[in-house]
C-alpha cells in the first residue's frame, strides 16, 4: 500500500494465467491421463455417469459458492439434505403409512410437484433460520451451521423414526433416473442452475454485493449495501439448493433416508475450494465450482475404473484439496507483491 | 451564504461529554481543516454531520434549512459525502465497481435488471479523468497504489454531485509523492465549487490546502480562524493546550 | 529440474505399480466385490474372504470396491463396473433400497449380480442372495438371555446407529422375542451408541449412573459397543452379562477370556464364499444357483467358541 504506482507490465503473465486456470488445466490433464491409461474412461456412457454423479453435490456446491464468497461456510448441508428429502418423500407418499411400498401403491399420494415444493421449502426455511441466526444473533457461520448439522440430522431422524421412506412413483424417480435424449435429468438441472447462478453472481446488483460483502463487509455497509440482507440471502440460496438436491437424490436412489448425505458437506466444500473460491471470501466463480465438482468426480471415477483402492482415493482427493488452497495462497501472495 | 451551519452541537455517551456546544459554519468552495488530538471530538463531530448518529442537542442546517439524519444514507442523499479513513474499498473489486458500489447502474431486460458494467466503466473513467488520476476503471483495487485508492474513494463522492465532502485522514498512510496527489484532488474538488472538511494530523497538508482551520480540544472548539491569520506553531499550541484559545 | 525428476519418478513408479497389478496368468473372469464401507472390520473380513475364495477358485481377477458409507458412491462404483464390462458382481449393499437402482443398472447391462449379507429390494433378476438375517441375529441374542435368565431379567439395550438397517433389524429381533414376555424381561434403558466403542462406554456409564440397581444384561447391536460397555462394567467392578454382535476377533478373545458373555456369529466369510462359488459356477457352467440362501446366525459363548469363523485370527 505504501508503494508508488507500479509501471504497467506488458510481458505475458504466464503465472497469472496458470493461477487463474489451474483447476481447468488440471481437469483436462486428468481427463487425458485417464483416457490414456483406461480407454473405457472416454466411453460416452461413462462420461454421462460422471456428470450425473457430480450433479447432486454440484448443485449444493453452487449454493455453497455464494456462501463462501461472503466468507461464510455452511457445514449443515448434508443434514439439511436428509431432512428435506424425507419431508419431500413424506409429501409424495401422502404420509408414513405406506412408507416402504414399491410398485403400484407407490403411485398413490401427492403429485411430484408437491414433493419438490416441500423439499425446497424445508431447504429454504432451514437456510433462512441459519441466516437469521448468523445476521441477527451474530453467531459465526461456522458455529451456527455446525449446530445446524446436528439439529437437522436429529430432526430427520425424529421425523422418520430413524428409518427410510422409499418406493416412489415413476414420475418421481424420473427426476433422478430419467434422461432427456441421452442426458440424465440431474445433469441438465445442474448445468441450468450453474448458468443462472453465474448470471446472478456476475451480472446483478445482488451478485456484486455478494462479492463486496466477502471482500470488505464494513466498507460495503458504509456504501449502502445491506450486508445483513446479502448474508441472510446466501444461506437461503444454499438451503434452496439443498432442497432441490435432496429431491434429486431421493429420486435417484428411490429412497429418502435420515442417514443420507453424511459427510456431504466435505465433498461440497472441496468442490468449491478446488474450483478456486477463497475461503476468505470475495474471490471465486461458479465456473470454478463446476470445474471443481467435475474434477472430484473424474478423479474418483478414473481411480475406480483403474481399480485403485478406495483408501488411496481418499488420500489423493485430500492432497489435491490442500494443493489447490496452497496454490491459491501462493498466487494471491504473488499478485499482492 | 453558508452551506453548512452547526449550532450548539453537544454529544454525550453515557456520562462522557464528547462534544460540548460546538458551533461551526462552512461555505461553498471552502476547504476547512479540522484538527485536534485523539479524543478531542473530531470523529464524533464528523459522524454527526455524516448521519451516523444524531447529536444529543444542537441543530444542523444545510443550505439554511434544518435537517436531521437517522442514517448515513440520508446524509448522503442530502449532499454530504464521506471519504472514510480506511477508504471503505473492496480490494477484490475493480475501481469502477467500487465507485458505484451501492449505487450500481442497471439495464432492464424484461423483468430483470442486470449490471451495466460498460456504463459504469465509462463514467468512472470520466471521473478519474476529471480528477487527473491515472486510475483505470477495470483494475482491481488490490493492485493499486495508495494515491490511486484515494482517487477511487474520492471519485465515489462525485457520483451524487454533493455539496460537502468530508475527508477523514486521507494522507495518514501514504507516501510523500502520493500526498501531493491527494492534495491536488482536494483542490480540484474546491475548484468544482464544493465545500471540503479535511481532518488531518499533518500540519503541512492543512496549511497548504485549507482556507480555514478549526481546532477542537476536549469537546469544545478552541479556535476557528482563516489560515492566513495563524501559524503551525499556534495551532500546535492550541491542540495540546499550551494555548488556551485563539 | 530436480522437481521435474521427482515428478517423473513418481509417474513411472505409479505406472510400474499399475502394470504389475495387471494379471499374470490367464484369467477368464473379472469380478467386482462391492462393500458398503471398508471402514468397518466386518466388511474388510468379508472382502478378504471373497479374495481368498477367488484365489482358491483360480482364474479370477478381483476388483475390490468400497462404497465409503455412501449410497451415491457405491452406486457410482457400480456404474464404473458396467463401463469396465466385468463378468459379475458380488455386492453387499449399504442400503437395501437406495442401492436398488444401481444394482438394476448392472443387471440391465447383462452382468449377473449376487448379493451377500443384505439384499436389494424390488429388483428382478438378481442371480441370488446369500445372507444371514439380522433380525434372526437379534432373536438369537434374546433367546440367549432367556436361556441365561429363565426367571426374567432387567436389560439395557445399546442400539446401533439410528437409521442404519442392521441397527433397526437387530433391535427388532431382540424385541420380537422379549416384548411378548414383557412382565419378566424389562428394558430398563434403551439408547443408541452409534455402533462406536467410545459411545458404548460413555452411554453405559450414564445409564448405570441413572439406575438404582445394575441391570442383569447389557445387549449391544455390535461388538464395539459391547466392548465399550465391558470396559465400564469392569472399571466399576460390576458383573453383568454382556452380549455383542458380529463375532469380531477382539470380541471372541473377550468371550474366551471371560469378558463378554457372548457375541453373534453371522458367518460373513461363509456367506462370501458361497456367493462367489455360486456366481463363478453360473459364469463358467451356466448353473442357476438357489435364489435365496439364509445362514442362521447363532450365539457364540465360551462353550462353542470353536464354531466362530474368525477364531483363527486370534493369536
Amino acid at each position: 500500500m505504501n508503494k508508488d504506482t507500479p509501471e504497467p507490465d506488458n510481458r505475458p503473465d504466464w503465472f497469472g494465467f496458470a493461477a487463474k486456470y489451474a483447476a481447468p488445466i488440471f481437469l483436462l490433464g486428468l481427463v487425458l491421463i485417464f483416457a490414456l491409461l483406461q480407454p473405457n474412461f472416454l466411453h460416452p456412457l461413462n462420461l454421462l455417469n460422471v456428470l450425473r454423479q457430480v450433479s447432486i453435490s454440484g448443485l449444493i456446491a453452487i449454493g455453497m459458492t455464494f456462501v463462501i464468497l461472503t466468507a461464510g461456510i455452511d457445514l449443515s448441508v448434508g443434514s439439511l439434505v436428509a431432512l428435506a428429502g424425507l419431508v419431500g418423500a413424506y409429501v409424495s407418499k401422502g404420509g408414513l403409512d405406506n412408507r416402504f411400498a414399491i410398485g403400484a401403491e407407490a403411485a398413490t399420494g401427492n403429485p411430484v410437484i408437491y414433493a419438490v415444493l416441500a423439499a425446497v421449502a424445508v431447504g429454504v426455511v432451514g437456510g433462512a433460520l441459519q441466516g437469521a441466526a448468523i445476521t441477527r444473533l451474530k453467531v459465526p457461520p461456522f458455529v451456527v451451521t455446525l449446530g445446524g448439522l446436528s439439529v437437522f440430522r436429529g430432526a430427520a431422524l425424529l421425523f422418520s423414526g430413524g428409518g427410510p421412506i422409499s418406493g416412489f412413483s415413476p414420475q418421481y424417480t424420473w427426476w433422478g433416473q430419467g434422461r432427456i435424449g441421452i442426458v440424465p435429468v440431474p445433469v441438465i438441472l445442474f448445468f441450468s442452475a450453474a448458468i443462472v447462478a453465474h448470471v446472478v453472481l456476475k451480472h446483478t446488483r445482488f451478485g456484486l454485493h455478494v462479492y463486496s460483502v466477502g471482500g470488505n463487509a464494513a466498507a460495503s455497509d458504509l456504501n449502502g449495501v445491506s450486508t445483513r440482507r446479502v448474508t441472510f440471502m446466501v444461506y437461503v440460496i444454499v438451503g434452496f439448493f439443498c432442497g432441490l438436491a435432496s429431491f434429486l437424490l431421493s429420486a435417484r436412489l428411490n429412497s429418502a433416508e435420515a442417514v443420507a448425505g453424511m459427510g456431504l458437506e466435505l465433498d461440497v466444500i472441496a468442490a468449491v475450494v478446488i474450483g478456486g473460491t477463497s475461503l476468505f471470501g470475495g474471490v471465486g466463480s461458479i465456473f470454478g465450482t463446476v470445474v471443481g465438482a467435475l474434477l472430484i468426480g473424474v478423479l474418483r471415477n478414473g481411480l475406480v475404473l483403474m481399480n485403485v483402492s478406495s483408501f488411496v482415493q481418499q488420500i489423493v482427493i485430500g492432497l489435491i484439496l490442500i494443493a489447490a488452497v496452497a496454490f491459491d495462497q501462493y498466487a494471491a501472495s504473488r499478485s499482492r507483491a | 451564504m453558508s452551506i453548512l451551519e452547526l449550532n450548539g452541537i453537544t454529544k454525550n455517551f453515557g456520562g462522557i461529554h464528547a462534544l460540548a456546544g460546538v458551533d461551526m459554519s462552512l461555505e461553498r468552495g471552502q476547504v476547512l481543516g479540522l484538527m485536534g488530538d485523539n479524543g478531542a471530538g473530531k470523529s464524533t463531530l464528523i459522524k454527526i454531520i455524516a448521519g451516523s448518529f444524531p447529536p444529543t442537542s444542537g441543530t444542523i442546517k444545510l443550505n439554511e434549512k434544518p435537517v436531521t439524519f437517522g442514517r448515513p444514507r440520508e446524509a448522503r442523499d442530502a449532499g454530504i459525502e464521506v471519504v472514510h479513513q480506511d477508504l471503505a474499498l473492496c480490494d477484490n473489486l475493480t475501481a469502477a465497481m467500487n465507485v458505484f458500489l451501492g449505487r450500481e447502474l442497471v439495464r432492464k431486460v424484461g423483468p430483470f435488471r442486470f449490471l451495466n458494467r460498460a456504463a459504469m466503466n465509462e463514467q468512472s473513467a470520466e471521473l478519474f479523468a476529471d480528477l487527473k488520476s491515472e486510475t483505470r476503471p477495470k483494475d482491481l483495487v488490490r493492485q493499486m497504489s495508495g494515491g490511486q485508492r484515494q482517487a477511487v474513494a474520492i471519485a465515489r463522492t462525485r457520483l451524487s454531485k454533493p455539496d460537502i465532502v468530508i475527508m477523514d485522514e486521507p494522507t495518514a498512510a501514504i507516501s510523500v509523492r502520493q500526498v501531493a496527489e491527494v492534495l491536488d484532488l482536494i483542490r480540484r474538488l474546491q475548484d468544482a465549487g464544493l465545500a471540503v472538511i479535511l481532518i488531518s494530523h499533518r500540519m503541512p497538508d492543512v496549511f497548504s490546502v485549507c482556507d480555514r482551520v478549526v481546532v477542537l480540544r476536549r469537546g469544545t472548539k478552541v479556535a476557528d480562524k482563516p489560515i492566513g491569520e495563524t501559524s503551525p506553531e499556534e495551532v500546535t499550541g492550541l491542540i495540546i493546550g499550551a494555548i488556551e484559545a485563539a | 529440474m530436480s522437481k521435474f525428476k521427482i515428478a517423473s519418478g513418481i509417474v513411472s513408479a505409479v505406472a510400474a505399480t499399475l502394470i504389475s497389478a495387471a494379471p499374470v496368468q490367464a484369467q477368464d473372469l473379472k469380478i467386482v466385490t462391492s462393500m458398503p464401507s471398508l471402514g468397518f472390520p466386518f466388511f474388510v473380513h468379508m472382502q478378504n474372504s471373497l479374495n481368498a475364495e477367488a484365489e482358491v477358485l483360480g482364474g479370477i481377477e478381483v476388483i475390490n470396491q468400497d462404497g465409503q458409507n455412501s449410497a451415491p458412491k457405491q452406486t457410482a462404483e457400480l456404474e464404473a463396473a458396467i463401463i469396465n464390462q466385468v463378468s459379475g458382481v458380488v455386492i453387499s449393499p449399504l442400503d437395501s433400497i437406495a442401492l436398488a437402482p444401481g444394482v438394476k443398472q448392472v443387471i440391465d447391462a447383462g452382468i449377473p449380480v449376487m448379493t451377500i449379507d443384505r439384499r436389494v429390494d424390488g429388483v428382478d433378476g438378481v442371480l441370488g442372495h446369500v445372507g444371514a438375517d439380522n433380525v434372526i441375529g437379534g432373536e438369537a441374542q434374546a433367546n440367549l438371555i432367556i436361556d441365561l435368565f429363565p426367571d426374567g431379567a432387567t436389560i439395557v439395550n445399546l442400539q446401533g446407529q439410528p437409521g442404519a438397517s442392521p441397527a433397526i433389524d437387530r433391535n427388532k429381533g431382540v424385541h420380537n422375542i422379549l416384548d411378548s414376555m414383557s412382565d419378566k424381561y424389562v428394558f430398563v434403558a434403551e439408547q443408541t451408541a452409534n455402533f462406536a466403542r467410545e459411545e458404548g462406554a460413555s452411554v453405559t456409564e450414564s445409564i448405570l449412573a441413572g439406575l438404582d440397581s445394575p441391570p442383569d444384561v447389557i445387549v449391544a447391536a455390535n461388538d464395539d459397543m459391547a466392548l465399550g460397555a465391558l470396559q465400564v462394567t469392569q472399571e466399576q467392578g460390576l458383573d453383568i452379562v454382556i452380549i455383542g454382535f458380529d463375532a469380531l476377533p477382539e470380541a471372541l478373545a473377550s468371550v474366551r477370556d471371560g469378558g463378554l458373555t457372548a457375541t453373534i456369529e453371522q458367518t460373513p466369510g461363509e456367506q462370501s464364499r458361497r456367493a462367489l462359488q455360486a456366481l463363478v459356477d453360473h459364469l463358467r457352467n451356466g448353473t442357476t444357483p438357489e435364489p435365496l440362501v439364509l445362514l442362521e446366525p447363532f450365539a457364540i459363548t465360551k462353550d462353542n467358541i470353536e464354531k466362530a469363523e474368525r477364531l483363527s485370527e486370534l493369536n
